[in-house]
């Protein structure tokens, strides 16, 4: 019993009190008159990680208006939308920047069904998990994007 | 379904390996009490609930910004406060008149404080429509809950295992306390150095 007890308190020396990593992402869209508006909450530092990642050398500042070219950039090879074979533009509309999560606004000029390919923070975090919640004329549904699942159907059922 | 990652979410909050304070807070309030005194460590567990579950809900409607430092100095002090005290009474159960009065209060005000920390942690990602965002909260904070339970049933199983090498209740009680205190003052450290 002694010896688990000091095991367990040398244990705490790794431990810290805040931190809780939440490695999430939530996608919210919303469908109506043939077009879905999509936003993005994600977590600024996880972002800002991802994107100093993908571009060696670059000190990367959401906050900064030059970022935003770097955010669509990231969005743009890791987020991909078809329907059937046909790829699907994803426009980037813009992004509002807090210090604790990033919203990135993006559309699609046609509505369901789609097929999402989202690979979002997949790289930095074998636990990443991207929440889907879609709100439209038929209803609302939901999806979850993860690195091992990162395909999914966004359909209503028939 | 996409919701029940909120519900894994909420539960491995609790039981997070890198990041102790709402784990040790929970192993601090249950040890001193057996299994049998269900009353007890189930109504100081459900004031904990209560305050946390209500405190969480306000912050996700509200959204009040507050200052994350003062937050997470507030729950180590809740933690530094719970397991002191298992370690001044030396491990005993309080007469049970005082947990139907102070102890519950007392528990349920701890309670919105570590709330006030999920909604932190949560609250930046959750989504703006109202069904969407209650359902998310709604998962989480049952995760939570099974994550709280998971810690009460290891500590009764810890304090099943020291019986059987014959520690005293008292004793493991006592042992359990100072070792969250210990815990908790190296993470009071981190905090206040950090």
């Amino acid at each position: 019993m002694l010896r688990t007890l000091a095991l367990l308190f040398s244990s705490f020396i790794w431990c810290s009190a805040s931190d809780h990593p939440i490695h999430l992402a939530s996608h919210e869209l919303t469908v109506r008159d043939g077009r879905t508006d999509w936003v993005i909450k994600v977590f600024t530092d996880d972002l800002e990680a991802a994107i100093a990642e993908a571009n060696p050398g670059v000190k990367v500042r959401l906050e900064r208006p030059e970022a935003r070219k770097l955010v669509e950039q990231y969005v743009a090879g890791r987020l991909q939308v078809s329907r059937g074979r046909k790829q699907l533009p994803l426009v980037f509309d813009g992004l509002t920047y807090q210090p604790d999560a990033v919203e990135i606004r993006l559309h699609l000029a046609t509505g369901l069904p789609l097929t999402v390919t989202d690979r979002l923070l997949h790289e930095r975090f074998t636990d990443q998990r991207n929440v889907y919640f879609v709100r439209g004329p038929q209803g609302r549904l939901d999806a979850l994007s993860t690195p091992s699942q990162p395909n999914f159907e966004l359909r209503y059922p028939k | 379904m996409t919701v029940p990652p909120f519900a894994e979410l909420g539960m491995f909050h609790i039981l997070d390996p890198q990041a102790w304070d709402h784990l040790l807070f929970v192993a601090a309030l249950v040890a001193p009490f057996a299994p049998k005194d269900a009353k007890a460590w189930f109504g100081a567990l459900t004031a904990f609930a209560v305050g946390h579950t209500a405190a969480m809900a306000s912050q996700v409607a509200l959204q009040i910004p507050l200052p994350e430092r003062a937050v997470e100095g507030a729950v180590l002090a809740t933690l530094v406060f719970t397991s002191a005290r298992v370690v001044w009474l030396k491990g005993t159960v309080p007469p049970a008149r005082s947990w139907l009065r102070a102890e519950l209060a007392v528990a349920a005000l701890f309670g919105v404080v570590h709330g006030l920390a999920f909604a932190k942690d949560l609250a930046p990602l959750l989504p703006s429509d109202r069904g969407a965002l209650w359902a998310s909260w709604g998962w989480f904070a049952l995760g939570v809950e099974v994550g709280q339970l998971a810690v009460v049933a290891g500590v009764f199983l810890l304090r099943a295992g020291a019986s059987a090498r014959r520690f005293s209740p008292k004793d493991f009680a006592l042992a359990l306390g100072a070792l969250c205190l210990g815990i908790s003052l190296h993470l009071a450290s981190q905090w206040y150095t950090g």
